[in-house]
């Protein structure tokens, strides 16, 4: 069964606890270690490369001869891709959570530049 | 009376078909000549002549393996660290290589579809499209999959073509790897 929660529902959320994730890490209010640090950038990447592909391979899944020229053709044609590239279309869900990754990588970078910095002070005070 | 009536006509069925199917006759079969005769002559008017391949025909485009359309020395100048990934469509056989570098922000994934049965005219797309050239080629650049593709679409006959494209953050903005990388595959077409 398919239930529509609206707009952007679950990814919605996701993408909203990144921005609030980046933003704590601007603030520095937390660090990451370079291979804790590392390993999340790692995972973050090989995500955001399925996503390429996967929406690399509906373009050229895309490219496939259409409906026709028939009036219900003509007729259906606008509301499929519709489907695909709506608000809540998946094209444009993907697209949402690729984005949220693109924080994720922001925030975690910034993560392991406090961490770095807060132990380059440390060090300099035992000096 | 309606159910005696179809018992009756079933009986009768089952025994008519009892008997057809017992009544044999020996004998060596032989075809009907004049049959024979009609039936090749047929078949020789409706054989269809074999098609010629030359260069730059569709048939030639489809043996194309798009994983190897971007040679190494192509993928080394482009910076493509990824493994290639073959897929294919109804229509199209393809291969996808990510960059396998930079963060999520700047990574993204080259991709390159064959397509022998489907011209320039028919490329799809809810995105922008300009005509443009590559090599001697004529082509169409586009932007596709939600604004996360940008495509180059080189004309190989005027049914059939070869997609390179690049799915990123912003399509648009890979619209000039994209064109490197079609130039690079361009030499290597039908």
């Amino acid at each position: 069964m398919y239930i529509d929660e609206g707009a952007g529902a679950p990814l919605d959320a996701i993408g909203k606890s990144m921005d609030a994730f980046t933003q704590s890490a601007a603030a520095g209010q937390f660090a990451v270690n370079q291979s804790g640090g590392d390993a999340l950038l790692a995972a973050i990447a090989k995500m955001t490369d399925w996503i390429d592909t996967r929406i690399g391979q509906l373009r050229l899944l895309d490219q496939e001869p259409q409906l026709g020229s028939s009036n219900a053709a003509t007729a259906m044609k606008p509301y499929m891709q519709q489907v695909a590239s709506d608000e809540q279309g998946f094209l444009t869900q993907l697209t949402a959570f690729r984005e949220s990754l693109v924080k994720a990588d922001e925030g975690i970078r910034t993560a392991m530049a406090n961490y770095r910095e807060t132990d380059e002070n440390n060090a300099s005070q035992l000096a | 009376m309606k159910r005696a009536l179809v018992l009756v006509a079933l009986t009768a069925a089952t025994l008519g078909g009892t008997v057809a199917c017992s009544d044999t006759t020996t004998g060596r079969a032989v075809p009907d000549e004049a049959q024979t005769t009609s039936t090749r002559s047929e078949e020789t008017t409706d054989t269809p002549t074999e098609p010629t391949s030359a260069p730059g025909d569709d048939d030639t485009l489809a043996s194309l393996d798009p994983c190897e359309l971007f040679t190494s020395s192509a993928r080394s100048t482009l910076g493509v660290m990824g493994a290639p990934q073959p897929d294919e469509t109804p229509s199209a056989k393809t291969c996808q290589w990510s960059l396998g570098t930079g963060t999520a922000a700047e990574r993204f994934t080259y991709g390159v579809g064959i397509f022998p049965e489907l011209g320039v005219d028919k490329v799809n797309t809810a995105g922008q499209k300009k005509e443009i050239t590559v090599g001697s080629r004529r082509a169409i650049e586009s932007l596709g999959g939600g604004g996360a593709v940008c495509a180059i679409s080189i004309e190989v006959t005027a049914t059939s073509r070869v997609d390179v494209q690049a799915t990123g953050r912003d399509g648009a903005s890979l619209c000039p790897k994209v064109l490197e990388a079609a130039k690079l595959i361009e030499p290597e077409l039908p």
